[in-house]
């Protein structure tokens, strides 16, 4: 029981910070259509601005996070403006490929610009503490984690679903043509889930930073690639269930190697299992879990 | 683009360039009747960027000091040594790529490089069948000098660090269960913590949990959670240093008190710095300690330290000992004909580097002793060594 | 009108004669250079009786200022003789020009001032002069010349003719478009692609006959690898960008006191580092500007010049011909005189061959992927997953069955060595087959999954092979297969690339294959009108990761070693780029920008770390300017079967022939 339990907990952790930059991919798509590769270098560079406020500056924590938020946020809408936007007439995927190009750049120019040395966050930026239930451990870091993961959902559903600029989101990706002649700018519109959707990587890629301290500037690849699966089987486009995928990821990766072994599935087959999983999730629902077959007209 | 901002770029290049004319360097009082081309290969860019750098920093710096002694003396004549740097971009085409490169490009005398078997295995056939020496500083896969005449290596193989660490282990720990936890995508780790396995298994240790996770994961919380339900007295994990940190923080974050023992890839001092407390009064074996180094080392240490503001890790210390290797072989070969550098090198005895004295087998291995390191108020201290059967010769 | 600007141009034959004749005689009747022993010579005399240059002296004066010389003395006569040759002409004497003040930049200039024998330098420096005036004096005269010809014929009002370009852009704009005018004045689009392959044979056993000389006396230490594009940024190695941002992104082992200090510091010595790059620094390192020029030349007198001189030279010729020849005929021959060019290329060293077959590999993965996500409109993001699979299946079959290795044992047939060739073509066929069957895994979800959906089907895929490898010990896990036959040479390559070209082609212009495309416009629409949409897909997608088992199976053999972390998510991604780099649903897009990607890779070598901040910055670039590829959707139209020359009787077919071309 305390075995499954602390499994549990270690999923929640884990699903919970997929979830976060699931979140910033779905919410980009859901606006523009575009699979924005780059978001997990987004998450990077996120992480790293935490190093510059927590050591360059000494900030401590919220100052930090807050920091890395606005920076990256700004640096999300800079891409958008920059690299996507000329590229909005033009076919959809030439945006993908350009984005992939831009999350290159970023990891590569980072490396050429600041070294190779692995970047750490000062140990007092969140002293760990480690409580002992009953033979559960539990540490401060991962409270903090489900707990602030879960606040920004929250916050973000909330300004999806009941403010103004919210509605002007969902209405966008519901019909792009309509919104603009209903007075509705859209550069703004998705300037402004840009802002959203990479501050949301920010933050969770300081709270990576503060549960696994070791930064490089390719940390942002496989989380990335993670992330933008857990977007797709959560139903891309959806924020629900981008977080919904996000944990779901989670808990195939922590659950596979923790019970597999009973069944005969050693910790090593972990990735042909957990993508194996989200293979037949997709092809019994082609749409993902909240993904809505979009109808075709001929 | 307009035209206007090409026009203007290309007016303000031409402007910087005539701007340009600056003097040329400081002529060296050695009078250098040649060159002597080394091939560098290391993976500047790829998973593991710092092992590219290191290996940069330590033969440029192995290099310039030899030229600052006039270069290699081959018939009593100066030779500077000159490298030429690839990236293997940790890919193995592009390290089959640049070793081509070097050797029929370049014409390069040898090769140093590159640093991880999966580069170092494709890397090493192309310089065996194109008879060029090639000492790849850190590879630990039996594959890469195998049936290889023209192939060598500096660090010393998994099967004989394996049954090191389960040895310490037993005598240490008193050791009657122990856990593994390694990358199983990842060639180093798998293979020496195998090795460990049976070598623990041999001298009666119980193997009560043997975790694996993927490259580039950093959460292993499911394993660790594994291991600590199978309650083992001790953890190796043969990682590098820049997950040992994630390990041991998360292993202890779970309630995890027992030791945790590694490897010679934990020997890098950011390892410290990335770890704080948590790793302190752990132990790994390596090639050399710091503290008890011989002469040699204590002095590459030292200028080392000088040079770049920061302590060498293992792969520096590696590559700095590869080039004296090829200097001491291309010196007493007193050639520069490639087949005449590897009969040297294979015939070095009892070669004294950074990390301690060695020489070749006949696979073109090196025999070398080991030691224990412990981490102690955050710095590398020398506790233990171990060495091969019959080495080094009273 | 014309007839003023007849007249300037007489003027200016006239001018330009004079300066030919000027820098002729300079070049060969004054004493130029100076000589160990005291005594001088003239540059002919250096040339004619192959005296020891000074080492410091750029040999490049002793070619190029004489033949440009020698070329503008040859145009400025046939101008004056032909006055209606204008246009051609006065572009090439332009051009002339346009070298030498280019010489002179790149040689007087960044020469080493502080010189042992700076007396030498000297006596070069006054004939630079000669040559700069005479060059300044061709490009104002021309530019005057031009700018009179462009002045609108208005009738009525006698037009004030601005004799000078206007705004200091036009330089170039008005080079560009004289540029232009006179390639199309060559009509080079006439010119059979027979044609341009025998003048590239004449190149390449140019290059094999003089390549060696002309390398050395343009300073270079070797023959240039890939056209020089290797040599080109060599002067950048050493450039060191890491510490701009480093002092506010410290590691714990930095410690940074003043981080916009020391920030400042690195961008300062990197500026320094960065001009001292762009000029020379002693004769083994030259700087960029050197470089560029001496590969520029390079590249020029052995492989351009002769391509176009052989070229035009055949143009009728090749026309007559290929009109003649049955057009598989045709093909064929071309196809073989393509591998004749390559292969003597290649064969100049093994660095040359791998490269090659590093592109045979490249355009082999870059097609099959098209035909999914070009022709059928899907996006596959997970294409090294076939790759790997054909790459293991082919090397596991070889080394068992045909070679005596450390991991299987030995071989398990005895075949004749004659034989072994057959071994390789069935094991290479067997990794595409296993592929295809690994296809499967995607094609069955893709009848009901679809778009983006699909992608993560191929993502997972790719991941899912990788991870199986991980972990069947006996084929060597991570470790890798080591041991495998170093079969693949670029007889191979070619061979199958050249199929794969062929069968990719054919499918798409098949009936069947307008299923595709039908699938890529409109599903559901296609499925109305009567198409197959499984079987189209299941056919699509077998087929794409067939080809790309088959380029893995030959990327393997060249390795002569297989590791699954050579098939991860990078390598998918490379193929991606150069799918999109030259654009969906063009196979010649695909091939050349494979082809060019390859060459990128290695031309980039030298930039380390910054490599991959340099090709995405183009893919980024190229996105931004060509949203759909190099070529989206439309083929580079090749005269592949001859045209009909003025003069002949026109008919039809001409216009078919065009249109067909591929």
């Amino acid at each position: 029981m305390e075995f499954f339990v602390q499994q549990f907990l270690n999923a929640l952790q884990l699903g919970s910070l997929y979830a976060l930059i699931a979140l910033g991919y779905s919410m980009v798509y859901g606006v523009l259509l575009l699979i924005n590769f780059a978001h997990g270098d987004i998450f990077m560079m996120g992480a790293f601005f935490g190093v510059f406020g927590s050591i360059t500056l000494g900030l401590p924590f919220v100052p930090t996070l807050l920091l890395s938020m606005i920076l990256t946020g700004l640096l999300g809408v800079t891409i958008e403006r920059v690299a996507y936007k000329p590229l909005r007439q033009a076919s959809r995927l030439s945006v993908v490929i350009t984005a992939l190009g831009v999350g290159l750049l970023l990891e590569n120019g980072l490396l050429a610009l600041t070294g190779a040395n692995p970047r750490s966050y000062p140990q007092d930026l969140v002293t760990t503490k480690v409580y002992d239930l009953g033979g559960v451990s539990i540490s401060n870091v991962k409270i903090i984690i489900i707990v602030l993961a879960a606040l920004l959902f929250a916050g973000l559903y909330t300004i999806v679903q009941r403010t103004k600029w919210g509605m002007a989101m969902r209405a966008i990706s519901y019909d792009k043509f309509a919104v603009p002649l209903m007075g509705v700018s859209q550069d703004q519109v998705i300037s402004l889930t840009f802002l959203l959707g990479t501050s949301l990587a920010a933050a969770g890629g300081i709270l990576w930073g503060v549960a696994f301290p070791v930064l490089n500037p390719y940390m942002g690849l496989r989380v990335g690639w993670k992330a933008f699966i857990a977007a797709v089987v959560g139903g891309i486009g959806d924020i629900r269930g981008a977080a919904v995928g996000g944990l779901l990821l989670g808990f195939i990766e922590i659950f596979v190697p923790a019970y597999g072994k009973s069944i005969g599935i050693s910790s090593t087959w972990r990735d042909p299992v957990a993508f194996g999983l989200l293979l037949i999730i997709l092809v019994v629902r082609p749409t993902g879990l909240f993904g809505v077959a979009r109808r075709q007209k001929v | 683009m307009s035209k206007r901002f090409m026009s203007l770029g290309l007016i303000l290049v031409v402007v910087a360039a005539t701007l340009g004319s600056l003097p040329v360097a400081a002529q060296e009082d050695c009078d250098f009747v040649g060159e002597v081309v080394i091939g560098v290969i290391g993976p500047l860019t790829g998973d593991i960027p710092k092992v590219g750098q290191s290996t940069v920093e330590a033969a440029q710096m192995a290099v310039d000091e030899v030229n600052a002694e006039c270069g290699l003396q081959i018939d009593g004549e100066n030779y500077e040594v000159v490298i030429v740097v690839e990236d293997d971009e940790s890919k193995a085409e592009s390290a089959v790529a640049v070793a081509t490169r070097l050797i029929v490009e370049e014409n390069v005398v040898a090769i140093i490089g590159p640093q991880a078997s999966k580069q170092a295995v494709p890397a090493g056939q192309v310089a065996n069948d194109r008879e060029t020496p090639m000492i790849s500083p850190w590879s630990t896969n039996p594959a890469t000098t195998k049936d290889r005449p023209w192939v060598f290596r500096a660090a010393f193989l998994d099967p004989f660090q394996g049954p090191v660490v389960a040895g310490f282990a037993a005598k240490e720990f008193g050791a009657k269960t122990a856990a593994v936890l390694y990358d199983v995508a990842s060639d180093y780790p798998k293979g020496l913590a195998e090795n460990f396995r049976d070598a623990a298994l041999a001298s009666g240790i119980d193997i009560v949990a043997f975790e694996s996770f993927t490259t580039g994961d950093t959460d292993f919380s499911s394993q660790l959670t594994n291991i600590i339900a199978a309650k083992p007295d001790v953890l190796f994990t043969p990682q590098y240093y820049n997950e040992v940190p994630l390990i041991v923080q998360q292993a202890r974050e779970l309630g995890f008190q027992n030791p945790i023992v590694g490897s010679d890839s934990w020997g890098t001092p950011d390892l410290i710095d990335l770890c704080g407390d948590a790793c302190n009064g752990l132990f790994f074996s390596t090639h050399y300690a710091p503290d008890i180094a011989t002469e040699v080392g204590q002095k590459f240490i030292a200028a080392y330290e000088e040079r770049y503001g920061f302590k060498p890790d293992d792969v520096a210390a590696l590559t700095y000992d590869a080039f004296q290797l090829l200097f001491t072989a291309i010196e007493s070969a007193n050639s520069l004909e490639r087949a005449d550098i590897r009969d040297a090198l294979a015939s070095i005895e009892l070669f004294e580097g950074v990390t301690g004295q060695m020489s070749f087998d006949e696979q073109g291995d090196p025999i070398k002793c080991a030691v224990i390191i412990q981490i102690k108020d955050g710095a590398f201290t020398y506790y233990d060594s171990a060495c091969p059967a019959g080495f080094p010769p009273e | 009108m014309i007839r003023t600007a007849n007249r300037s141009f007489s003027l200016g034959s006239l001018v330009t004669l004079a300066c030919a004749l000027v820098i002729l005689i300079a070049v060969f009747a004054l004493p130029w250079l100076a000589l160990e022993d005291g005594a001088t010579a003239t540059a002919y005399e250096l040339l004619s009786k192959s005296l020891d240059v000074p080492a410091r002296i750029t040999n490049t004066f002793l070619i190029i200022v004489p033949l440009a010389a020698l070329v503008e003395l040859a145009l400025a006569l046939w101008s004056l003789a032909a006055p209606q040759q204008r246009k051609a002409i006065s572009t090439l004497a332009l051009l002339m020009g346009v070298i030498l003040v280019g010489y002179y930049y790149g040689t007087f200039l960044y020469e080493d001032h502080v010189n042992a024998r700076t007396a030498a330098t000297d006596y070069v420096r006054s004939g630079f002069v000669v040559a700069l005036i005479a060059g300044l004096l061709l490009i104002v005269l021309t530019a005057l010349q031009r700018a009179a010809l462009r002045v609108p014929a208005n009738p009525g009002t006698e037009a004030v003719a601005l004799p000078l370009p206007r705004g200091w852009r036009m330089p170039f704009a008005w080079l560009r478009r004289s540029v232009r005018e006179a390639i199309r004045s060559l009509q080079l689009s006439r010119i059979p692609v027979l044609a341009y392959l025998l003048g590239v044979v004449a190149a390449v056993e140019l290059e094999r006959r003089e390549g060696e000389t002309l390398a050395r006396l343009l300073g270079f230490r070797r023959v240039p690898g890939l056209f020089g594009s290797t040599e080109l940024l060599e002067p950048f190695s050493k450039l060191d960008f890491s510490g701009i941002l480093a002092p506010f992104f410290p590691s714990p082992t930095d410690r940074f006191d003043a981080p916009l200090r020391s920030s400042w510091e690195a961008l300062r010595q990197l500026g320094e580092d960065f001009v001292y790059a762009l000029t020379s620094h002693g004769p083994r390192e030259p700087g960029f500007f050197k470089v560029l020029l001496h590969v520029v030349e390079y590249d020029l007198l052995i492989f351009i010049i002769p391509v176009l001189i052989v070229a035009l030279l055949l143009r009728r010729p090749g026309n007559w011909l290929l009109l003649r020849l049955p057009t598989w005929a045709g093909l064929a021959l071309q196809i073989v005189v393509l591998y004749g060019a390559v292969s003597r290329w290649g064969a100049l060293n093994d660095y040359r061959e791998l490269v090659l077959i590093y592109m045979g590999v490249n355009i082999m993965l870059a097609i099959s992927l098209n035909l999914v996500n070009g022709y059928m409109g899907e996006f596959s993001v997970g294409h090294a997953g076939f790759m790997a699979v054909g790459a293991y299946i082919s090397s596991i079959l070889t080394m068992w069955l045909f070679v005596d290795e450390a991991v299987f044992g030995e071989a398990m047939l005895s075949v004749p060595d004659w034989a072994l060739p057959i071994g390789f073509l069935i094991a290479l066929v067997a990794g595409g087959v296993a592929a295809a069957l690994a296809g499967l895994l995607v094609a069955f979800p893709s009848f009901r999954t679809r778009g983006d959906y699909l992608a993560i089907v191929t993502l997972a895929v790719n991941f899912i092979v990788t991870g199986i490898i991980n972990n069947i010990e006996a084929i060597g896990g991570p470790r890798g297969l080591n041991g495998v036959p170093l079969w693949t040479n670029l007889r191979w390559v070619f061979l199958l690339t050249a199929l794969s070209v062929f069968a990719i082609h054919s499918l798409v212009n098949s009936t069947f294959g307008k299923g595709i495309v039908a699938i890529r416009e409109d599903e559901i629409a296609a499925e109305l009108m009567g198409v197959n949409t499984r079987k189209v897909k299941l056919v699509a997608f077998m087929v794409s990761s067939f080809i790309a088992g088959m380029s893995g199976g030959l990327f393997a053999h060249v390795l002569a070693y297989v590791n699954p972390g050579v098939f991860g998510i990078l390598k998918s991604t490379e193929a991606l780029v150069m799918v999109y780099l030259g654009g969906m649903g063009s196979i010649s897009g695909s091939v050349i920008a494979a082809v060019l990607f390859t060459i990128l890779i290695e031309a980039f070598r030298p930039l380390a770390v910054l490599k991959w901040v340099v090709v995405p910055l183009i893919l980024i670039l190229l996105m931004l300017f060509r949203p759909q590829g190099l070529f989206g959707f439309r083929e580079v139209s090749l005269n592949l079967r001859g045209v009909r020359e003025e003069g002949e009787a026109v008919v039809l077919k001409e216009a078919s022939d065009g249109a067909a071309a591929d």
